[in-house]
C-alpha cells in the first residue's frame, strides 16, 4: 500500500510539475511562473503571513540561475523583464506596506545576474526607490507616470 | 486602470513577442497602431522599419510610444546597449518629425526628455524649445514637469522653466488637478511645488488645496 502511494505521488509530481508555490524546492522555469510566486508571496507578506517567506527571492535566484545556464547571452533583457515584473507588483494602493515585502530584495538579487554594471546600478536604484516608498518620484518607477498619463490625456 | 496600463506596457510575454514579430509583415501605416503595446527594444525595431512619410496620426503615435518607453520601468532596467538603441532610435525618429514639422510639440518634448536622461548640456534649451512651440498645452506642460522632476541634476535654466510651468499650470483647473496628483505621488516634488504655490495669490492657493482634496478623494 505504501509503495502504491509512493508511486502515485511520484506520478503526480511528474505529471503536474513545477507548482513552485506548493513546492519550494522547484524553481520557476518561466518569468510568468516567477511572477505568480512573487505575487503570492507579496499578498501573504502584506497580511503578515510568513509562510511563503523566501520563495520570491529564492524563485528569482532559481529562475535567473537557470537562464544563466541555458541562455546566458539573453540574461540582461531577462533581468530587465524580471525587474519590471517585480516592480509592477508594488502597487501604490497599498501604500508603503509593500516595501516591507521581499520584492525589493528579489529585485536586488536579479540585478546581480547582469554583467552590465550600469544596468546593475539602475536596477538597484529601482529597489531603493521602492524601499524608500518614493514610487512617484523618479523615472526609475513609472507606476505613477502611467496613472498620470491616463489622467492627463483623459484615458 | 493601472493594472491594465502596466500590463500593456511592462510585461514581456510570448504573445507580445509573436505579435511584435507579426508587425513586421503588416503594412507600415498599420504599425503605429500597435506601438503603444510594445516594449522599448521592439519600439526601436518598429520605428526603424517604418516607411516615411508618416501620417499625422502616426507621427503622434510614434512620439507617444517614445515618451512612454523612455518613462518605463523596463527602460530603466534595461542593459546599456539596448537602452542606447532605444535612445538613438527615438532621437532619430523625433529629429525627423521636428525636421518636417518644427511645431510638433510632443516630438520636441521627447527630444528634451532624451536630453535630460542622457545629461546633455542642451537639455535645458530643448525643454525651453518645447515650451516655445507649444505654449498653451496643459498636458505637454505636465509632461515637461514630469521629465524635469525625474531628473537628479536639472540644469538651472530647466529649473526656472519648471517654476514657470508650475505657475502656468496653477492658473487652470486642469493644471491644478495635474499638479495635485503629482503633489500626492512625489513627496520631494511636493516641497518644490509648495514653494511656488506659496508665492501665488490666495485664490489660486485655495483652488490648489481644493484640487488636492479632490485628488485624495479619487485615490
Amino acid at each position: 500500500m505504501r509503495g502504491r502511494i509512493f508511486v502515485f505521488a511520484l506520478t503526480a509530481a511528474l505529471a503536474f510539475p513545477a507548482n513552485a508555490l506548493e513546492s519550494p524546492g522547484i524553481d520557476p522555469t518561466t518569468a510568468d511562473a516567477l511572477e505568480t510566486v512573487c505575487h503570492a508571496v507579496r499578498d501573504a507578506q502584506i497580511q503578515d503571513d510568513s509562510s511563503l517567506d523566501g520563495r520570491c527571492v529564492g524563485g528569482t535566484g532559481g529562475f535567473l540561475g537557470g537562464v544563466m545556464q541555458t541562455a546566458p547571452d539573453t540574461i540582461e533583457p531577462v533581468v530587465a523583464d524580471v525587474t519590471t515584473r517585480l516592480a509592477l507588483l508594488v502597487e501604490e494602493e497599498v501604500k508603503c506596506k509593500l516595501v516591507e515585502t521581499e520584492i525589493p530584495q528579489a529585485i536586488r538579487l536579479a540585478s546581480t545576474y547582469s554583467k552590465d554594471p550600469e544596468q546593475v546600478e539602475r536596477i538597484i536604484r529601482i529597489a531603493e526607490t521602492i524601499e524608500a516608498c518614493q514610487l512617484g518620484a523618479t523615472q526609475a518607477i513609472d507606476l505613477s507616470a502611467l496613472r498620470e498619463i491616463a489622467s492627463d490625456t483623459g484615458a | 486602470m493601472l493594472e491594465r496600463l502596466s500590463r500593456q506596457f511592462g510585461v514581456l510575454s510570448a504573445g507580445v513577442i509573436v505579435f511584435a514579430a507579426a508587425l513586421f509583415v503588416l503594412p507600415g501605416e498599420a504599425q503605429h497602431e500597435q506601438l503603444g503595446q510594445a516594449k522599448p527594444p521592439q519600439v526601436a525595431r518598429m520605428l526603424a522599419s517604418m516607411p516615411a512619410p508618416l501620417s499625422e496620426r502616426a507621427q503622434d503615435a510614434v512620439a507617444e510610444s517614445c515618451y512612454r518607453s523612455l518613462r518605463s520601468t523596463y527602460f530603466a532596467a534595461l542593459d546599456t546597449p539596448r537602452r542606447q538603441q532605444v535612445l538613438d532610435t527615438c532621437e532619430a525618429a523625433m529629429s525627423d518629425l521636428t525636421g518636417n514639422v518644427p511645431t510638433h510639440g510632443a516630438a520636441g518634448l521627447v527630444l528634451a526628455q532624451i536630453g535630460v536622461i542622457t545629461g546633455s548640456a542642451t537639455a535645458g534649451a530643448l525643454l525651453e524649445e518645447s515650451a516655445r512651440v507649444s505654449p498653451n498645452s496643459t498636458w505637454l506642460r505636465l509632461r515637461r514637469l514630469d521629465i524635469s522632476r525625474a531628473s537628479e541634476a536639472l540644469p538651472d535654466d530647466a529649473a526656472l522653466l519648471m517654476t514657470r510651468d508650475i505657475n502656468d499650470l496653477l492658473a487652470t483647473p486642469a493644471g491644478q488637478q495635474g499638479l495635485a496628483r503629482r503633489y500626492l505621488a512625489d513627496t520631494a516634488f511636493a516641497q518644490k511645488l509648495l514653494a511656488v504655490v506659496d508665492t501665488a495669490p490666495a485664490p489660486v492657493q485655495k483652488a490648489f488645496v481644493d484640487a488636492i482634496r479632490l485628488a485624495e478623494g479619487a485615490e
